[in-house]
C-alpha cells in the first residue's frame, strides 16, 4: 500500500507539471471584478504593425486606449494578426473562442452564411444614436446578409488605373483622363510597349495587373449573382467584350505580361510591376499609394477605369467590424461597434491613407485626398465607389472563384499547350457551368 | 505469460510512470483526434454549427459526385509512380558515388546534403524561378542548345515531372541511409566475389543490393508514405494549378477544411488517405519477406 502510494504520488506530479502550462493559459483569460473583457481580432495592416512608411505608428492600440477610458466597466484585449486571418477566425469559431468583436472584409458573407455573427439589425435601427446617413450606402450594403445589417464599415476600397507620367512624357502621348475608353487604353497600351534589344522579351510593357483572372472583366457586368444568391450572371455580352479584350492584349498585342510571369518579371511585392518603372499603367487600389510614394524615379497619377460603350465597372470591398453570435456581452460588444463607426476611430484608422473612409463628409475632405501628395487626381478613388461591386459575394465565394480560377488558368495556358481554351465563347460556358454547379450544391446544402 | 517477479512488475509500473507524459499526449493529441475524425467524417460540420449526423453522405458524395476528389487521386498517384522509383534508383547511384574512395569525399558528400537543410519556402521560391518559362535559367540553357524549354510549372502536361524533379533536389537524408547501408557491407564479401570471378554489375546484384536491402525497405516505406502527403511544393509554386493538375489530394484536403469550412468532408477525405496509405505500406511490408536480406536470418524467415 505504502509503495502504490509512491507510485500515485510521483504519477501526481507528472500530472501537475503537464497541466501547469494549462493553468497558466487559462490564468491569462480570467476576467477581473466588475470589469467585462471584451476580445477585438483585428486585421494587422501596415499601419498597425508600425512598418508604414511614414511611421505612423499603432492607430488601433491608441484608440482602445481610448474607448477604455470612457468605458472604465470594459476591458478590450486586442488580437492583431495579418496571415491567414479567416482560416484563424474559423478555428477559433470551431474552439468556442470566437472574438467578442471581429474585423471582417470581403470574408464577411461566407461567415454571415454558417451564421457566425450577431445580427443587429434591429438594434441599429431602434438605436437613435447611431446616425448611417454619413456613409456610402454601397458600403453598407456589403454587409447586409439576407437584407440586415450585420455590420458598418468604416473603411472601403475601390480600384484604379495609376500611371507613370514620365513615361507618357517621353513618348510625347498625352495622359488618360477619367472619361477614357477601354479603346483608348488598349491603344495606349500598344504604344508604350517596347522591345528595346529585340530579343523578343518587352523591355516596357504598356500595362500590367489590370487584371490577374478576369475578374475586373467581370466586374464591368455589375454583380455577379443574382439578389437571391442561386444564380450566376457572369455571362453578358459586356463581360465577354471585356475578356476578350484582356485576352488580346495578352496573347495578340502582347502589351500585357500573362499574370503568372509578373513575379518573375518584377519581382514579388505591392505593384512591383508599376515600381519598376517599367511598365506605363497598372490597376492599383487606395493601399497602393503608401508603397508607391516611396518611387522617386519617375512621376505618377491614377485615374478612373475606362469606360467600354459607356459603362464602368470595377472592384469595391469594404471594412467593417461585426459581433459574433457567441458573444457573452452583446451590449458592451455593441458600444464598441458603436466606437468604431465614430469620426474620431475613422479619422486615426484612415489616417496612413491605405484605405478610403466610409463617412462621406471625411473621404471627400483633403483628409483622404491629399491634395499636396501624390497621385493628384485621389478624387478618381471615390468616383469609382458609384461603379464598383464586390467580387464572389456569396457565402460559397471562395469555392465558387476557385472553379471559376480552374477555367481561368486553362484560358492562360500558352498557345498549343493541350488544354488551353482558346475561345471567350467556351470559356465562358465552362466557367459558368462550374460556378452554377459549386452554388447549386451550396444551396442545396451538400 | 510468464510469471513476473516482484521486481519486474515494479520496474514495469515505473516505466509506466514514467512514460505517462507520452501516454497523455498520445491519448489527448493523438488518439482524441483520431476518434472524433471517424466521428466527424459521418457529420456535417462548417465549424460554426455543430456538427450534424448525415450518416454515409459525405463518403457518396466524394465517389459518385466529385470529380476533383479523382483528379486529386489521379494526381497523387501520377506523382507516386514517377517520383518513388526515380527517387531511390537515383538517391542509391547517389550513394554508390559517395561511397567512393577519392578525395576531398566529405567536401561531395556535404555538397550533396546542403540542399536537404534549407527552408522549404526558400527552395520553392528558388525553383520557381528557376522553372520560369521565359526568364528561368532552365529554358535559357536548353536555348543555348537550341531546345524551346516546356512552360515547366504552367503546362498541364509538365507540372508534376517539374515537381518530381524539383524533389530530387532534396534526397541528401535518404542517401545518407544508403551510404550508411553501404559502409556497413563487409569488405570480405566484395573480396571473395571478386576472386570468384564476379563483375562490377554483378558485385552489385547479388551482393550490395542485398545487403543494403534493410534501408531500401526503410526508405521505400517512408517515401511511399512522402508522396502521399505532398502539399507545401504544390500550395506555394502552384496552387494546384494549372487546371487543377497539380492538385494534390493533401491541398485539397486542406482546402476543403480551412478554406470551405467543410471539417465533415475533409475527415472522409482524411480517412480514404489513411487507408491507401495503410495499403500501400503493408503491401511493402508484406512483400518485405522476398526481398528484404536481414543478417543472421534466413531468407524468407524473416520477421518483422
Amino acid at each position: 500500500m505504502c509503495k502504490l502510494n509512491r507510485y500515485l504520488k510521483v504519477a501526481f506530479i507528472m500530472l501537475v507539471l503537464l497541466a501547469v502550462p494549462a493553468f497558466v493559459f487559462a490564468g491569462g483569460q480570467k476576467e477581473t471584478k466588475g470589469k467585462v473583457t471584451l476580445s477585438l481580432m483585428k486585421y494587422a495592416d501596415e499601419t498597425d504593425l508600425g512598418k508604414n512608411p511614414e511611421g505612423y505608428k499603432g492607430p488601433s492600440d491608441k484608440l482602445i486606449a481610448e474607448f477604455m477610458e470612457k468605458n472604465p466597466n470594459i476591458e478590450v484585449k486586442p488580437i492583431y494578426l495579418n496571415e491567414k486571418y479567416s482560416t484563424t477566425y474559423a478555428i477559433k469559431l470551431a474552439a468556442g473562442e470566437a472574438p467578442d468583436v471581429v474585423w471582417m472584409g470581403g470574408a464577411f458573407l461566407s461567415f454571415a452564411g454558417k451564421g457566425a455573427f450577431l445580427n443587429i439589425n434591429d438594434r441599429i435601427k431602434s438605436d437613435k444614436s447611431l446616425n448611417l446617413d454619413g456613409i456610402f450606402p454601397k458600403a453598407l450594403d456589403m454587409y447586409k446578409y439576407k437584407g440586415d445589417l450585420y455590420g458598418v464599415p468604416d473603411a472601403v476600397t475601390t480600384n484604379v488605373v495609376v500611371y507613370n507620367k514620365t513615361m507618357f512624357d517621353k513618348a510625347g502621348m498625352a495622359y488618360p483622363k477619367d472619361n477614357w475608353t477601354m479603346d483608348e487604353m488598349v491603344n495606349k497600351a500598344k504604344k508604350l510597349t517596347k522591345d528595346i534589344d529585340g530579343n523578343g522579351v518587352n523591355d516596357q510593357w504598356g500595362i500590367a495587373d489590370w487584371d490577374k483572372n478576369g475578374q475586373t472583366s467581370l466586374l464591368y457586368g455589375g454583380p455577379m449573382f443574382n439578389k437571391e444568391g442561386t444564380k450566376v450572371l457572369i455571362d453578358r455580352p459586356i463581360t465577354r467584350a471585356m475578356l476578350q479584350i484582356w485576352y488580346n492584349m495578352i496573347f495578340k498585342y502582347k502589351v500585357h505580361p500573362l499574370p503568372a510571369e509578373s513575379k518573375t518579371l518584377f519581382g514579388s511585392g505591392s505593384f512591383r510591376a508599376f515600381k519598376s518603372g517599367k511598365v506605363a499603367m497598372s490597376g492599383f487600389a487606395a493601399w497602393g499609394r503608401l508603397p508607391v510614394r516611396t518611387v522617386k524615379d519617375f512621376d505618377w497619377d491614377v485615374v478612373m477605369y475606362p469606360n467600354y460603350k459607356g459603362k464602368i465597372g470595377g472592384y469595391m470591398s469594404g471594412e467593417a467590424y461585426l459581433i459574433s453570435a457567441s458573444t457573452k456581452h452583446p451590449d458592451e460588444a455593441y458600444k464598441l461597434l458603436k466606437f468604431t463607426t465614430t469620426k474620431e476611430w475613422e479619422t486615426l484608422q484612415t489616417a496612413s491613407g491605405s484605405s478610403i473612409p466610409s463617412l462621406k463628409a471625411l473621404a471627400n475632405s483633403n483628409f483622404f485626398l491629399e491634395p499636396q501628395k501624390k497621385p493628384k487626381n485621389a478624387a478618381a478613388f471615390l468616383e469609382m465607389i458609384k461603379y464598383g461591386t464586390l467580387p464572389w459575394a456569396s457565402p460559397a465565394g471562395r469555392e465558387i472563384r476557385r472553379a471559376y480560377n480552374a477555367n481561368v488558368q486553362r484560358l492562360l495556358l500558352p498557345i498549343g499547350d493541350k488544354d488551353k481554351i482558346t475561345s471567350i465563347d467556351k470559356f465562358m460556358k465552362l466557367a459558368t457551368a462550374a460556378m452554377q454547379k459549386v452554388l447549386d450544391d451550396y444551396n442545396a446544402g451538400k | 505469460m510468464l510469471k513476473m517477479s516482484k521486481m519486474e512488475i515494479k520496474e514495469n509500473i515505473w516505466g509506466y510512470i514514467f512514460i505517462l507524459p507520452w501516454i497523455i499526449g498520445f491519448l489527448w493529441l493523438f488518439l482524441g483526434p483520431f476518434v472524433s475524425a471517424i466521428y466527424l467524417s459521418f457529420t456535417r460540420y462548417t465549424m460554426i454549427q455543430p456538427p450534424r449526423w448525415i450518416g454515409f453522405r459525405n463518403y457518396i458524395r466524394l465517389f459518385t459526385d466529385d470529380p476533383l476528389f479523382v483528379k486529386a487521386l489521379i494526381v497523387t498517384f501520377k506523382y507516386a509512380a514517377i517520383s518513388v522509383p526515380l527517387h531511390l534508383i537515383i538517391s542509391i547511384m547517389l550513394a554508390l558515388l559517395l561511397n567512393q574512395k577519392i578525395k576531398g569525399m566529405t567536401l561531395y558528400r556535404t555538397i550533396y546534403y546542403l540542399p536537404s537543410i534549407l527552408p522549404g519556402m526558400s527552395v520553392w521560391l528558388l525553383w520557381a524561378w528557376l522553372f520560369d518559362p521565359t526568364f528561368g535559367l532552365f529554358n535559357n540553357m536548353l536555348l543555348t542548345i537550341g531546345i524551346k524549354g516546356p512552360n515547366w510549372l504552367g503546362s498541364t502536361s509538365w507540372v508534376i515531372p517539374s515537381i518530381v524533379i524539383m524533389g530530387l533536389w532534396g534526397i541528401g537524408p535518404r542517401t545518407i541511409i544508403y551510404l550508411a547501408a553501404l559502409q556497413g557491407v563487409p569488405q570480405e564479401l566484395y573480396d571473395s566475389a571478386e576472386v570468384d570471378g564476379a563483375g562490377i554489375l554483378r558485385r552489385l546484384w547479388s551482393i550490395t543490393l542485398p545487403m543494403i536491402s534493410p534501408a531500401i525497405f526503410f526508405n521505400l516505406t517512408m517515401s511511399i508514405i512522402g508522396t502521399f502527403q505532398v502539399f507545401g511544393a504544390a500550395y506555394t509554386m502552384t496552387e494546384g494549378g494549372p487546371n487543377n493538375a497539380s492538385l494534390f489530394y493533401q491541398l485539397y484536403l486542406y482546402r476543403k477544411a480551412f478554406e470551405d469550412f467543410r471539417m465533415g468532408y475533409a475527415s472522409a477525405l482524411a480517412w480514404i488517405i489513411f487507408f491507401i496509405i495503410m495499403f500501400f505500406t503493408l503491401l511493402v511490408i508484406r512483400s518485405s519477406s522476398m526481398w528484404v536480406y536481414y543478417e543472421g536470418l534466413k531468407k524468407g524467415k524473416g520477421k518483422i
